[in-house]
């Protein structure tokens, strides 16, 4: 049995044997805790070398297993070789084992009073990962009779990774978001082990710092995958909506909700089970994404197209089970964990948080209807899917709320204080965002609900900054709160700016020719660095801005693992706005590509004669199209061959159907018939010696204030980490 | 205690009525070329690719080709803006658009590859 799979397993009966020893304590059999303990290291231990060998067969590039075969190939350098990983689906599902593995190793030695209900409960998230592996192991290897074909008893090289994917963000992206993810199965496991046990004494206390790293490495992901579609993508945005977004979006919402609802738990004792909902759905709706994305059932709705390995099945399976269980354990607890009266000050801030939470569900709520809108509508009749313009009418409201509450909520200190106090201490932050709402609207704002989101934004920005300059006493690591909170409102700054004043241009360039205009740029083509089939190649532009010359050098080539074509824009970085120029299409064309010609007439392009002989009336159309060919006879030197693109008339309009030139030389598109005059009129292409001109197609955007998206985001997740080195400290101090 | 639970249900119903509008009304109903041929509102079709009859004319950016549905059923299709990325080995594409009457003018066009480039990210 080879070593991979002998590891996974070894896994597997670990995992087992920790399962049931930690599920029996909750019928009060104790016993087996130890072993369980045990093994629940020699499963990480397992893991863990199970991946060091997965790598080693990357490393080694051995294309006898299938895996290897179809993401790596020789010519990666070490990175990407590594980033290949995880760059297929059961990459990323070991990748997710190894680090809910990894993070159960600290969570195992964190004692807690439900300390084995807990570990039953995370085990059997590790089961669902093991399955999902054993289902579909990443040591599948090509059958004897495939692999006897090879000289060397293996394909000489691999497929290689997809070159959308050869991206440095590609090595950090993903394992930071499956961090995320796995963070999240810690509250889970909190608190179905407190249900479990009706035990909620220190449940708050242990969730806290868990909830907060998970967080960050979650907010930070989405950042960094808005941030690579940005810089490498060259559509020019960050965020489009799409299922795999949005469905790391939900979880990352619901968890900010959760860290909440903590607060309030933890500082009046309501508000329980709330708070166990949310750390139970931050995780279904993990599950439940991966069901959406892995599935194969968004594969038409979805610019990450998606196949169905055949785990569709244990998806659906470990979803149901897990909402099953959450909710059944829920329910016959709903009555002990019930909480006492609720908050009865309206201008507290702990009532103020509650509404918070309230709207950021409602906001993740209205994702997960978008995201799940082909599901919803197949059951009603044909499956639909919403346009981004659902997500972007419903959560701008909510954004706006969420943002108001951002910035009241810092004054919103005392017990028992009044509207007039809150009011009082208000006022400065509420006129410098007056201030900014108006100078927007000199700056051509008029959207009333953009000039609201603005509003409030800078309101969320300046509140806690003045929150945090009023603080009584030192302000520490509580700042984080705050740092996130300003954040969010600078975010949403950069969002609404950046999106509803983002200006684009699209302009043809000729290399070698004069410059062209877009806004206060000239620019001009000096041809392509290399050819377009090369990796890497880029166009050489040279950009005149008010007399301030630069170059850039944004790529376009054709890459040779897919023959897709790649493109990456060049981005010149301004405080307040980035140029963003990104290259569409290279077409060589020219003056000498065209020719019309009548019967009999002569022309000449590149090394080449053509001549017109007749038309070739014949119905070739399948389905009664009626088809009409032009003979030519293509000459050059002594050789002459006879060549027929052809038009169709179908119902639908015209059709070409082109030629190709003797000896690979191009081809020729028959464009125009004037049938009385007796002429056609043909296009050539890559046609060698024909007069050539190189045209560059080039989208010039200017994006402002597009830099204080990824501050914003960036002080959220750090705000998010601050929060979590305090939560940990406070957690040792109370130990 | 009874006030705001009134007031949290009425801003869910709020906000769900609404919703509900937007999103009957950014949908995209995926349906047979047939279907397509007879609504006048925008709809999101699927068909396999025919490469024969490809036109992509660069100075109007018109990228025509002609797709056929599981049902046979053959439609043009054209699309106005930058090629994507792996047409050349797309089997298939998925297009949000309208039917004018004579074409089917896709406001967007998805490709869908062979499985072996599942892009993930």
């Amino acid at each position: 049995m080879p070593i991979g799979n002998t590891l996974l397993a070894i896994a597997c009966a670990t995992a087992a044997i920790a399962t049931v020893g930690y599920g029996m304590t909750i019928f009060g059999r104790n016993a087996f805790v130890s072993l369980a303990r045990k093994a629940y290291y020699v499963f990480t231990a397992a893991v863990v070398l199970m991946c060091v060998y997965f790598l080693q067969q990357i490393l080694n590039h051995n294309f006898s297993l299938i895996y290897v075969h179809d993401y790596s190939s020789r010519d990666l350098g070490l990175g990407f070789l590594i980033s290949t990983f995880w760059a297929g689906q059961v990459g990323s599902f070991t990748l997710w084992l190894l680090l809910i593995a990894i993070i159960g190793v600290f969570l195992i030695r964190r004692e807690s009073e439900n300390h084995s209900a807990v570990m039953f409960f995370y085990m059997l998230v590790v089961s669902f990962f093991l399955t999902l592996l054993v289902a579909k192991s990443p040591f599948l290897r090509f059958s004897p009779e495939v692999l006897s074909q090879f000289p060397g008893g293996a394909p000489p090289d691999g497929q290689g990774l997809n070159p959308l994917l050869q991206n440095y963000w590609m090595v950090i992206h993903p394992p930071i978001v499956f961090i995320g993810f796995s963070l999240l199965a810690v509250p889970f496991a909190l608190a179905l082990g407190a249900l479990a046990r009706n035990n909620y004494r220190d449940w708050v206390k242990i969730s806290f710092p868990w909830t907060a790293a998970a967080s960050f490495f979650l907010g930070m992901g989405i950042f960094m995958g808005g941030y690579w579609a940005y810089e490498t993508l060259g559509w020019g945005g960050y965020w489009a909506w799409d299922p795999v977004e949005n469905t790391s979006l939900i979880p990352w919402l619901l968890n900010l909700a959760l860290m909440h609802g903590l607060l309030i738990e933890r500082s009046r004792g309501v508000f329980r089970r709330s708070n166990l909902m949310l750390a139970m759905f931050s995780f279904l709706l993990v599950i439940y994404g991966t069901f959406l994305t892995r599935s194969g059932v968004l594969a038409d709705f979805s610019v990450h197209s998606f196949t169905d390995l055949g785990i569709s099945g244990y998806l659906i399976f470990f979803m149901v089970f897990f909402v099953v269980l959450s909710v059944l354990l829920l329910a016959v607890r709903a009555k002990h964990a019930k909480t006492g009266a609720d908050i009865k000050d309206p201008y507290s801030v702990d009532f103020a948080i509650v509404i918070g939470i309230f709207f950021l569900v409602l906001l993740s709520a209205l994702t997960l209807v978008g995201t799940s809108a082909p599901l919803i509508t197949r059951i009603f009749g044909e499956p639909s899917s919403v346009s981004s313009q659902f997500y972007n009418t419903t959560t701008l409201p909510m954004a706006i709320i969420i943002a108001l509450l951002a910035g009241l909520s810092p004054f919103l200190v005392a017990k028992g204080q009044s509207f007039g106090d809150v009011i009082k201490r208000l006022w400065t932050p509420l006129a410098l965002s007056f201030v900014a709402t108006v100078l927007s609207i000199f700056f051509g704002v008029t959207n009333l609900l953009y000039l609201l989101m603005i509003f409030f934004a800078c309101f969320a920005l300046f509140g806690n900054i003045a929150a945090v300059y009023y603080q009584p006493g030192k302000v520490g690591l509580r700042i984080g709160g705050f740092v996130t909170h300003m954040g969010f409102g600078v975010m949403m700054i950069g969002i609404v700016v950046s999106s509803a004043f983002s200006k684009s241009e699209k302009i043809n360039l000729y290399a070698g020719q004069e410059p062209v205009g877009a806004f206060q740029y000239k620019i001009s083509y000096k041809g392509m660095a290399g050819d377009v089939t090369t990796k890497d190649n880029y166009a050489r532009l040279e950009v005149d801005d008010h007399g301030e010359r630069f170059q850039a050098d944004p790529k376009l080539f054709i890459a040779k693992e897919n023959q897709g074509v790649m493109r990456k824009p060049y981005i010149r970085k301004h405080l307040l706005y980035d140029l963003y120029l990104s290259p569409q299409d290279q077409q060589i064309t020219g003056e000498g590509n065209q020719l019309v010609l009548s019967k009999g007439e002569t022309g000449k392009i590149g090394d080449y004669g053509v001549t017109f002989s007749k038309f070739d009336m014949a119905n070739h159309g399948e389905g009664g199209d009626v088809q009409v060919g032009a003979v030519l006879e293509v000459t050059r030197g002594s050789e002459t061959k006879e060549v027929v693109p052809r038009m169709a008339f179908t119902r639908d309009g015209k059709q070409f159907i082109k030629a190709d030139m003797p000896n690979g030389d191009g081809s020729i598109t028959l464009r125009d018939i004037q049938a009385d005059a007796g002429k056609v009129s043909l296009a050539f292409t890559g046609v060698p010696g024909m007069d050539v001109m190189d045209l560059l197609v080039l989208e010039v955007s200017k994006k402002p204030l597009i830099n204080l998206v990824w501050l914003g985001v960036v002080m959220v997740c750090g705000g998010t980490f601050i929060s979590y080195v305090r939560r940990r400290r406070l957690q040792a101090q109370q130990v | 205690m009874k006030v705001k639970l009134i007031v949290a249900v009425v801003i869910v119903v709020v906000v769900a009525v609404w919703a509900f509008s937007s999103f009957t009304k950014s949908m995209t109903s995926y349906v047979s070329f047939g279907e397509a041929q007879k609504r006048s509102q925008r709809v999101q079709v699927m068909g396999a690719i025919d490469h024969e009859k490809v036109i992509w004319d660069v100075d109007r950016k018109q990228l025509t080709f002609p797709i056929t549905d599981t049902a046979g059923v053959t439609m043009l299709v054209r699309y106005t803006g930058t090629m994507p990325g792996n047409f050349g080995q797309a089997t298939h594409a998925v297009c949000v658009g309208k039917y004018n009457g004579q074409i089917f003018e896709a406001e967007q066009l998805l490709i869908k590859c062979p499985s072996k480039y599942q892009g993930e990210s």
